[in-house]
């Protein structure tokens, strides 16, 4: 039973746009790069993140799998954050569709995708 | 009598702001009122809250007031702040002592520019230069109930802070080191500058409960370099600069609770303080302060 987990389990993945050439990363890195504690790519691009909306199964799929940190908590944290930082949070958007539309105007994207990901990003594979 | 020689010399208050400096465009407002109490002095340097080996005074002294700090940026990496209390202090029982009158009026007015430097690991580290002045109050510093010791300080200071998740929540997490130069009121011949300079430590750590909620706990404490001990016999040839002639320190321990800001909702914060730790200096210093905090303009 144990192996059944959630029905949104492996329907999920993180997913960069076409433009950055990363295909896998350590669990550990995703978390850094999702809560803002590294902010740059390895080109040294800076990350836009464009997250899913707070109650998707999208989101409760990067909370449980990477970010260890329920939804509610995680969207404080990150206006904690830029509140600091005098800077504007990351992008929560209000649907799915959403990030496909904005990312086709923003380098760079790192966020989560139903898979299959769909033209114009690809899957970063969790190591 | 030995306790109308001593001298208010509590710290102002001065949470840890850490190493986030404020973008241009945008104005950060902090409004907060504060109040606290005291009534025993500890000469030797110890943890004394019962007073058994302290200096009493005839009567409590408490201090209220209301303090503004503004701070804006001067581009993504150099912000500039000011602050300025409006504070009351008196005893708190009647008493005819005038060293224990009412005294009310403008405690130390604080400025200075920060410059974000970069980061450590995932402590973000700022360096600031400032400068406060107790010049508002200089005619009444001679008191108990004084608002300060009327000096002017050139200040240096470092700011560390971090915030990231920890077991399914997160902390905020904040040090500010600062080091006061304070400009000479008198020349002693064997202490040199008077009032001796100043290191002041302010630490604070949030972890949220909630997302509305968080709790911490903050430490705050000053040490002065050098000065005279409490000794009657020589802060007298000090006359109203007594108090700035001691070699006082003191350390207060507390909790803070924090509202956090929404997308209209200003950021609230209550503290509560308590001295654990005291030399020449009140040893039984209780604080409460309530702050609200505001952003007003536009977030990059």
């Amino acid at each position: 039973m144990m192996l059944l987990g959630p029905a949104w389990a492996q329907e999920h993945s993180v997913a960069v746009t076409s433009d950055v050439a990363i295909t896998a990363l350590e669990k550990t890195q995703l978390r850094r790069l999702f809560t803002g504690q590294d902010d740059a790519w390895s080109d040294g691009r800076e990350v836009q993140l464009i997250l899913p909306p707070m109650d998707s199964e999208a989101m409760a799929w990067l909370s449980s799998t990477i970010l260890g940190l329920p939804p509610d908590l995680y969207h404080r944290y990150l206006l904690e954050k830029a509140y600091r930082a005098g800077r504007a949070p990351p992008r929560v958007v209000e649907s799915m569709d959403q990030i496909l539309e904005e990312s086709q105007a923003v380098p760079a994207v790192l966020t989560v995708l139903p898979l299959p990901v769909g033209t114009g990003f690809h899957v970063v594979r969790i190591n | 009598m030995l306790w109308s020689l001593l001298a208010l010399l509590t710290a102002s208050s001065m949470a840890s702001e850490g190493p986030w400096t404020t973008s241009r465009g945008l104005h950060n407002v902090y409004l907060g009122v504060m109040g606290e109490r005291f009534r025993c002095f500890e000469a030797k340097g110890a943890s004394n809250a019962a007073c058994s080996s302290g200096i009493p005074l005839s009567a409590p002294v408490a201090k209220t007031g209301a303090k503004i700090f503004y701070r804006t940026g001067l581009g993504d990496r150099t912000d500039v702040a000011f602050s300025v209390p409006f504070v009351q202090s008196f005893a708190t029982e009647p008493t005819t002592n005038p060293m224990l009158s009412s005294t009310t009026g403008i405690g130390l007015v604080e400025g200075r520019v920060r410059q974000r430097l970069g980061k450590i690991g995932d402590v973000g580290v700022a360096a600031a230069t400032g400068v406060r002045t107790g010049a508002a109050h200089w005619d009444t510093r001679g008191r108990i109930t004084n608002l300060g010791e009327g000096s002017t300080d050139l200040m240096a200071a470092l700011y560390l802070g971090g915030t990231g998740p920890v077991v399914g929540r997160f902390h905020t997490t904040s040090m500010d080191v600062r080091y006061f130069y304070r400009l000479p009121l008198q020349q002693s011949d064997s202490l040199g500058r008077i009032p001796g300079d100043e290191v002041h430590l302010s630490s604070v750590s949030t972890f949220a409960v909630t997302p509305q909620l968080g709790l911490g706990l903050s430490a705050d404490g000053f040490w002065r370099l050098w000065g005279e001990e409490l000794d009657l016999s020589r802060l007298g040839q000090y006359g109203d600069d007594r108090w700035a002639a001691l070699r006082a320190s003191q350390l207060k321990l507390g909790g803070r609770a924090v509202v956090y800001p929404g997308e209209r909702r200003p950021y609230l914060q209550l503290s509560v303080m308590r001295a654990v730790w005291a030399k020449n200096n009140p040893v039984d210093t209780t604080q409460v302060e309530l702050a609200m905090g505001m952003d007003i303009g536009r977030r990059k």
